[in-house]
């Protein structure tokens, strides 16, 4: 089979995607007969709908002066227009053959969920596995993987968190055989394969192309209740494909679909080293200075979370001017050495670092303490807040730590933070 | 709930008494913060170019008078690097939307005097559906005097690259030309593209033309 066809099997293409890796013409679509589907369809005389990414736009908002319409909402993945065509061939198995090379070994608990997870998904599953912040969700997902890859099935891996794309990605290449593309915005061009890893966007590049769609960090920023990447998901998997779901924390619209027996759930309430998780302590936030001085004298590294990024570079710029014998360090989504200085607060040359919610989830740096300041701002969801106290305790050489919350007036998401943390260790039996 | 066209962040709208009893709506499509950060060109500017920071007529108006030409050109905007993240959204990746961003600043220009905008090829408003000065202009007359050949575009090319281009315009036929007119872009980098417009309208007619672009 020739390049051009196999680049297609599974996938939804624009003419404009297609002649970045081929040179297409009407011949060759023609002569291989393509699926031909409308980029945009009219549902109603003043609306229309985008076909990759489901998007309804009234007529008047998108319509370009040549008379086309186009859809605004995943112009990031290239403009669709209601002139144009999308081009799709539906997918084929793959070889029946074995990829998984992992020696490693489950704890008990683990390996409780990775059978359950093997028994349920089998025609048209959803399930919702919650565990703990650092429970180890990944190994529990191998078996299951193994078991769809070798009957000649092709899975999916997603994420709203590029960052937590790039080091699954770099597992899953260390423990299974085949080549995994990793797709993201600017990533590798896309390649063949049973197992593909994306941010969740290039999901609308797929379609009824998996038999099994996992979606890691499904609480996260942008995925949690954006109709957009739920559409997405319906399209991507096969008809008859299963959806998994993991997670630390639920969001409401999961919530609701596990109520309806829509999504079945699996708790993981434990963490691989058995400890329990810490419980936030609330703070006023005028102690935060006495608060900071007690855990100075501890000298275990700081991680303080901020909710923006201009109040977190004045906070950093003022807290260093006071105590001018701590390293500091500032980042935020804009920091252009992100990674540098993150890599230096792992290996201890930074000793405080502040940061906004980017390193919430995702990451793990041993024996931190974690505080948080303004923990009230409406940025700081309930999932936000558990995330960040899951980055404590995550090394069996210091399971326990420090998490404070400094805020003026307790906010709900603070108080569901805490009750939700104090009922998944009552669960897992502490 | 509105988020803004460029950074996606949630804009604050704020409603003052005046708007709220005359039902005057003013809606905000970018956040404060991304306004901020378009910098207008401050009063010390070339005289003839609008090119900021510049004592005096600029070395590029000056080499342009070599040529016998006298630059008459009002801009707003500094082509800083938000703006090019701007025009890569609206232009390149063809978000449409965007030119309400900046038509206000269309509104203000001469009600006398018609305004003719630089047009783009054929075969560029079919890729892009949309002509981006035109988009500008959405709510002005304006005359459609000139036609483009399809040719590389300007922004693919670097300085020497631009200056040497042959005339890509031709006058559009039967159009009745005024004697006074204003021509429009959207940015103003070498010059080359109004000194074509230009030598092609004054081919047929000698008229007094001034030009304006929204960035310098």
């Amino acid at each position: 089979m020739n390049l051009i066809l196999e680049n297609l099997l599974g996938r939804l293409l624009l003419e404009k995607d297609i002649s970045a890796f081929y040179n297409f013409t009407d011949q060759v679509n023609n002569e291989n007969k393509l699926i031909k589907i409308c980029a945009m369809t009219s549902v109603s005389a003043n609306k229309v709908r985008c076909n990759r990414c489901g998007t309804i736009h009234i007529k008047t908002n998108v319509k370009l002066p040549i008379g086309a319409f186009f859809c605004p909402t995943c112009l990031e993945l290239g403009r669709v227009r209601s002139d144009e065509y999308f081009y799709h061939l539906p997918q084929q198995d793959f070889p029946e053959k074995t990829y998984l090379r992992w020696t490693g070994k489950l704890t008990e608990n683990q390996e409780k969920i990775s059978n359950a997870l093997c028994q349920q998904i089998t025609n048209n599953q959803k399930l919702l596995v919650q565990a703990v912040t650092g429970a180890g969700k990944t190994e529990m997902i191998y078996q299951l993987i193994e078991q769809i890859l070798s009957h000649g099935g092709s899975v999916g891996l997603a994420s709203p968190r590029i960052d937590v794309c790039i080091e699954l990605h770099q597992r899953l290449s260390r423990d299974f055989t085949c080549q995994i593309p990793l797709l993201y915005h600017e990533g590798d061009s896309y390649f063949r394969s049973p197992l593909v890893v994306m941010t969740s966007h290039q999901l609308l590049r797929f379609k009824e192309a998996f038999d099994l769609l996992i979606i890691d960090e499904v609480d996260a920023f942008p995925f949690r209740d954006n109709d957009m990447l739920y559409f997405a998901l319906e399209n991507a998997k096969k008809i008859n494909g299963n959806l998994l779901y993991l997670t630390a924390t639920s969001t409401d619209k999961l919530d609701k679909q596990i109520k309806k027996h829509e999504i079945k759930r699996l708790f993981l309430p434990r963490r691989f080293h058995g400890h329990p998780l810490v419980i936030p302590m609330f703070f006023w936030k005028k102690t935060f200075y006495k608060k900071f001085i007690e855990q100075r004298k501890t000298g275990f590294p700081l991680l303080i979370f901020v909710a923006e990024i201009d109040f977190g570079q004045d906070f950093a710029k003022n807290l260093q001017e006071k105590f001018q014998k701590e390293r500091m360090a500032f980042v935020a989504s804009t920091t252009k050495s992100r990674k540098t200085i993150v890599e230096a607060f792992r290996k201890k040359q930074v000793s405080i670092l502040i940061t906004t919610s980017i390193l919430e989830r995702g990451v793990t740096f041993s024996s931190i303490d974690v505080f948080v300041i303004n923990s009230e701002h409406p940025n700081f969801t309930k999932s936000a807040l558990i995330q960040m106290v899951g980055r404590v305790g995550r090394d069996s050489k210091r399971p326990t730590g420090l998490v404070s919350f400094f805020h003026s007036g307790k906010s709900l998401a603070m108080c569901q933070a805490q009750k939700e943390i104090k009922k998944m260790n009552q669960l897992g039996g502490f | 709930m509105q988020t803004c066209l460029l950074c996606s962040r949630i804009i604050k709208q704020t409603l003052t008494f005046s708007e709220f009893f005359l039902l005057k709506n003013k809606r905000n499509l970018i956040c404060n913060k991304c306004q901020s950060l378009f910098k207008k060109i401050p009063n010390e500017r070339c005289p003839r170019c609008s090119k900021s920071n510049s004592k005096g007529i600029c070395a590029d108006c000056l080499r342009w008078e070599e040529k016998g030409i006298i630059v008459n050109h009002q801009a707003i905007f500094i082509y800083n690097q938000e703006m090019k993240d701007y025009f890569s959204l609206y232009k390149f990746m063809g978000d449409y939307r965007l030119h309400e961003v900046f038509d206000s600043y269309f509104k203000n220009l001469s009600k006398k005097i018609p305004l003719v905008p630089i047009p783009v090829s054929p075969k560029r408003l079919q890729e892009r559906g949309f002509n981006q000065v035109t988009a500008f202009l959405k709510d002005r007359t304006y005359l459609d005097l000139l036609e483009k050949e399809d040719t590389v575009s300007q922004s693919s090319l670097n300085r020497e690259g631009r200056l040497s281009t042959t005339n890509p315009f031709k006058l559009k036929e039967g159009e009745k030309i005024p004697k006074k007119i204003i021509l429009i872009d959207d940015i103003y980098t070498t010059g080359t593209t109004f000194y074509h417009a230009i030598k092609t309208l004054k081919k047929a007619n000698p008229i007094e033309i001034t030009t304006f672009s929204l960035c310098r």
